[in-house]
């Protein structure tokens, strides 16, 4: 199984949208703030996906599967996308690790 | 009458939708006696006078600027109400129902400088903790239609929609617009009926069709203007760029999410902390952009300015207006 030892999140570590953040969902696009940050987010396609994904808590494998089922994309690259995607959004604090943090 | 206008009559306003019951003279327009037996949305009321202690009012902060010039202001929710602290300057003590407001101003203030808070800051803190759409704006309505220009202190809003008014528009609102959704669309609450220019933006006093004018309390030309009686729907926001290079104006139109970015980067309340609030202006701001075109203009800035802005910005959004309308609306002003 991949992780990103970096950033503590794998597959199995669970996400869920920050709690100091405010998104609008605006057709094409989702806009993510950051309050603390004050730093803006677009996600678009895939990326939106995701977003709505994580309304409520779910593991990384939980949404890649999602992906996968949902769009033609090769899963090794699909998987490195999603780790890093969701590293950064947390690193930012637009996601939070509830548990499960890669085992 | 003392020279705060303690003693005062109670008189009603009518701003941005509101019935203002006030025994602090205010800066609007729509002035009549007060009839007992009137429903109310705010009353505004003095309170003691204070020298405002050096801590910030104890409670949950909502709101804090505190900008690099200025004395910046702190929205505090006490629990039993809220604490509006302008630093140096006064207090407004706001009721939970947001329906009843004191002021409570320290010996050396002017009263008129109270005023002018509450009809700008003030009222823009209780419509956003109200959960009403409000824009850090100056429009004005164009046969039917309201123009705004939102942006920052100095973007040139006030200068802009003066400029609209001398060409015969009419003042929808200067510094702060309330929107009511309606479907698709969002109507303008008219605001103050007085425009307020900076010394460098005075000479276009001159061309405005005005019922009066003074010196404010913070120094500014206020040039009071009719006002329309009804509610225009919003048909396009322009966020001015003053550019003193350029010779025309320029306008771009942005995609919605460079429009809510500039809206959240230029709201009339700065400083929100709480997250239901910036959720619930992040939510009004995506609804407006998604259904109302904003622009970003570049306009060639003075003084002098020129009078052909005006018709370069209403053609550039789309809201030209034949001969016959404009002076229709010319001999309305």
């Amino acid at each position: 199984m991949r992780s990103n030892r970096s950033s503590g999140v794998g597959l199995l570590s669970r996400i869920a949208r920050g709690k100091r953040q405010v998104s609008a969902d605006l057709g094409k696009e989702v806009v993510l703030l950051g309050l603390d940050s004050e730093e803006y987010y677009g996600l678009e396609g895939v990326g939106a996906r995701i977003w709505e994904a994580i309304a409520e808590p779910r593991t990384v494998e939980e949404i890649l599967a999602i992906v996968l089922d949902e769009y033609d994309v090769d899963p090794g690259r699909c998987e490195r996308d999603l780790l890093a995607l969701v590293q950064e959004l947390t690193a930012t604090g637009l996601v939070q690790v509830t548990d499960g943090a890669d085992a | 009458m003392g020279d705060d206008g303690r003693g005062d009559h109670l008189r009603e306003y009518t701003l941005y939708g509101l019935r203002v019951r006030s025994e602090v003279p205010l800066p609007a327009s729509i002035c009549q006696r007060f009839s007992p037996w009137d429903d109310h949305d705010i009353e505004l009321r003095w309170g003691e006078r204070t020298t405002l202690p050096d801590r910030p009012p104890s409670g949950r902060v909502v709101a804090e600027l505190v900008p690099g010039h200025g004395r910046g202001y702190v929205l505090v929710d006490a629990g039993t109400g809220y604490a509006l602290r302008f630093h140096g300057t006064c207090q407004f003590w706001i009721a939970r129902d947001l329906r009843s407001v004191w002021v409570h101003l320290p010996p050396e203030v002017a009263p008129d400088l109270a005023a002018l808070l509450f009809v700008g800051n003030v009222l823009a803190c209780i419509l956003t903790l109200a959960g009403e759409y409000v824009l850090h704006a100056s429009a004005v309505e164009v046969g039917n239609v309201a123009l705004a220009f939102v942006g920052g202190s100095g973007m040139g809003k006030s200068t802009l929609a003066a400029l609209l008014c001398a060409s015969g528009a009419r003042l929808i609102a200067d510094d702060l617009l309330r929107l009511q959704p309606q479907g698709r669309r969002f109507l303008c609450y008219p605001g103050a009926g007085e425009i307020r220019l900076r010394q460098q933006a005075a000479e276009l006093a001159r061309g405005l069709p005005a019922l009066a004018s003074e010196t404010t309390a913070d120094g500014r030309v206020g040039v009071k203007l009719d006002h329309p009686g009804s509610r225009p729907a919003l048909g396009a926001i322009v966020i001015p760029r003053p550019s003193r290079q350029c010779h025309a104006v320029r306008l771009e139109r942005l995609t919605c999410s460079s429009a809510l970015l500039l809206l959240m980067t230029h709201r009339r309340v700065q400083g929100l902390r709480q997250v239901e609030h910036v959720q619930a202006q992040f939510q009004q701001f995506a609804h407006v952009t998604a259904s109302v075109p904003v622009f970003e203009a570049e306009i060639p800035w003075g003084p002098p300015f020129s009078p052909a802005i005006a018709e370069e910005l209403l053609q550039g959004v789309g809201l030209v207006v034949h001969q016959t309308e404009t002076d229709a609306i010319r001999s309305r002003g």
